[in-house]
């Protein structure tokens, strides 16, 4: 189905992609020049030039799509943020960093039954008990098939 | 020659029987929960499988595999949410099917034609890439080059969104496979003087951060959407429907096949092509296409579940991946020590005709799970995503970590969700960039191989695009492929079919 109007951010994160390819250019060119066709530098130079032409089509592609009905930075920039980051969203990444830097302070256990009570909890699975008992299930499954079964080191 | 000590290794020994079975029985599940899906389900199994006997989590992975092609048409008939990308012409007829009281009856069909789809792909396989295999031996680096080439574009241009994305998602896979040391100078590419990074991005991370966080934060925006509950009864099919179908089942199986078979191409667009076949060759369908037609399900069922075993042949014989799943196989292979392509053949030989044993136990068990346990299935697919999509991050966390026991691997893990959801949000697929993650590193060690071969000159090595036969046959085929993709090439197609209705009028 062809899409009518871009989406809020939509000009942004294709102007970061094609910044993103032209820098990526310029590293390639870094690693060895135009010394041989057969150099380190030769085929990432491809991959990158490969990039910025695709990038550049997409850039294309979008501004010939109708922009959407809101105007103004202020109103962008709130349908940008509706659009990526919702409340359960927002939330859960924040979570999900909290939870990898508390791995290292808490241990496995302690940190994931958090994160799991915490974001059941937060994507309102139910009351604080009913998302408990899930959360210490989940874990005991979990602990059980990849100490027991697949023999994985937990974090 | 078929070794079958190893055909029937799946058979006789009780580990691998048991995790092919296991494999299917999760495998549907996996791939009939909307949110989950087989690719992420394989690669977070590559980690958890790391100390595994080669065998043994190849079992499970073939059985998954399977399952899971199958398990996405469950929920597409019940929900019209398509499990897996390879369901999603199965809801076009399944869904009215249910609507109308007949789930019961379109689950049965899509086990039968699942099943049947995949034992002809197995067929194929089996004789088909010993033979393509001896055919590789003859192929040159640059022929490598053209076949990752030829994966990529396809990929990225055959999937949902526009061309220009597909493509430029493959290639900023195949520019994060080159981020680390140069095999071959020791060089470091993309590092920025960074230690870390010299070792390359870990694929496995990227694939877990690409298929499973960012689809658990997709998931998350749509917390609340609720699922349609419906009615189950009379699963098996009658005999006479099957004969009924066979016909049309084995052309779109033959469709299947060759569309696994082509790097890049999986059950999702020989499922669509396949559908599209129907519409247009089925002149008397049982209902209108789009309204409950059975042929609508027997179509794309037997054609993504006999791409699996198309998708299995490049991998095999070649090294490269006949879709993202394959893609991920391929590094479980790697992280075994093994090499696929053609010398996997004659130095592995029973490796294959274990894989091959096994897909043909995953589709014997997929019969048996696939027609039974459907009580069970609507209450798990009922599981609300507030409890799934946590636990799904967690097992991501914990999948990353154990590649290298390293903390870091989350950190990266993390990036790549968060990077792989706004690629999704904003309409980019990742399917590509797992892909190009894997190719890259192919594609520029056998540029530079085939560089070197005529000693940097670049006349040389367009010549000898074109005087080779299999190299050119390549090379047409992928300057075909771009070509159809321009306005110049619409213009011309645009000509001669106004000519043909002007020859026919």
């Amino acid at each position: 189905m062809e899409r009518r109007h871009r989406k809020p951010g939509e000009m942004a994160l294709i102007y970061i992609l094609v910044f993103i390819s032209v820098f990526s250019l310029f590293a390639a060119y870094k690693i060895s020049g135009f010394s041989s066709l057969s150099s380190p530098g030769a085929f990432p130079m491809f991959t990158t030039i490969v990039l910025v032409v695709m990038a550049l089509g997409v850039w294309r592609e979008a501004k010939n799509l109708s922009p959407g009905p809101v105007s103004g930075m202020g109103e962008k920039f709130r349908e940008v943020v509706n659009l990526l980051f919702t409340r359960e969203v927002a939330g859960i990444i924040l979570a999900l960093v909290i939870y990898s830097l508390a791995l290292e302070i808490l241990t496995f256990i302690p940190a994931t039954l958090l994160f799991l009570w915490g974001s059941m909890l937060f994507l309102k699975a139910g009351k604080w008990h009913k998302a408990l008992f899930y959360s210490i299930l989940n874990m005991v499954i979990i602990i059980v098939i990849f100490n027991f079964i697949f023999k994985v080191v937990l974090p | 020659m078929i070794d079958w000590t190893h055909l029937f290794l799946p058979l006789t020994d009780l580990s691998l029987l048991f995790l092919v079975a296991a494999g299917v029985f999760v495998g549907i599940y996996v791939g009939a929960i909307p949110g989950l899906s087989v690719t992420m389900a394989v690669s977070l199994l590559i980690s958890f499988t790391f100390g595994w006997d080669t065998l043994d989590a190849l079992a499970l992975m073939i059985g998954i595999y399977v399952g899971g092609v199958y398990g996405g048409s469950r929920s597409a008939i019940l929900l019209n949410i398509p499990g897996a990308p390879a369901a999603m012409a199965t809801s076009f007829d399944g869904y009215p099917l249910a609507q109308r009281g007949e789930a019961g009856t379109a689950i049965g069909i899509t086990v039968i034609q699942s099943v049947l789809g995949g034992f002809l792909g197995v067929i194929v396989l089996a004789f088909g890439a010993p033979v393509i295999s001896s055919f590789a031996l003859q192929f040159a680096p640059r022929d490598y080059m053209l076949l990752a080439i030829m994966g990529i574009l396809l990929v990225g241009s055959m999937g949902q969104g526009s061309v220009f994305r597909g493509v430029f998602a493959g290639a900023l896979g195949v520019l994060l496979g080159l981020v680390g040391m140069d095999p071959l100078t020791g060089q470091g590419r993309f590092t920025f003087n960074t230690t870390s990074l010299m070792g390359g991005i870990n694929y496995v991370t990227a694939m877990i951060g690409l298929f499973g966080v960012s689809e658990a934060l997709v998931q998350i925006k749509d917390v609340n959407m609720v699922a349609v509950k419906q009615k189950i009864d009379r699963i098996i099919p009658t005999w006479q429907s099957v004969i009924k179908y066979l016909p049309l089942s084995i052309r779109t199986s033959a469709i299947g096949v060759l569309i696994g078979a082509l790097p890049g191409t999986g059950g999702d667009i020989a499922a669509l092509l396949a559908y599209d076949h129907a519409k247009r060759t089925v002149k008397n369908p049982s209902r209108p296409f789009g309204e409950g037609a059975y042929e609508g399900l027997v179509a794309p069922e037997s054609a993504n579940n006999a791409a699996i075993g198309g998708a299995l042949i490049p991998m095999l014989t070649l090294g490269i991946p006949g879709d993202a799943v394959t893609a991920i196989i391929i590094g479980a292979l790697f992280i075994h020590g093994l090499k696929p392509g053609p010398m996997l053949m004659v130095e592995s030989a029973h490796l294959f005709w274990v894989i091959v044993g096994s897909l043909v136990l995953a589709n014997v068990f997929l019969l048996i799970f696939g027609l039974t346990g459907i009580k069970i299935f609507v209450k798990l697919v009922e599981i609300p995503k507030a409890i799934l999509m946590p636990v799904i991050i967690v097992l991501s966390v914990v999948g990353s970590y154990s590649i290298n026991n390293n903390i870091a691997d989350i950190y990266w893990m993390i990036a790549f969700g968060i990077a792989g959801y706004f690629l999704k949000i904003y309409k980019f697929p990742v399917g590509p960039v797992i892909l190009g993650i894997i190719l890259g590193p192919l594609l520029d060690v056998n540029y530079r191989r085939a560089m070197r071969s005529v000693e940097d000159n670049l006349l040389a090595f367009v010549t000898d695009l074109f005087i080779h036969p299999i190299t050119a046959v390549l090379t047409i085929a992928i300057l075909v492929m771009i070509l159809s993709q321009t306005g110049f090439f619409k213009m011309i197609a645009g000509y001669f079919k106004k000519e043909k209705n002007d020859f026919l009028s």
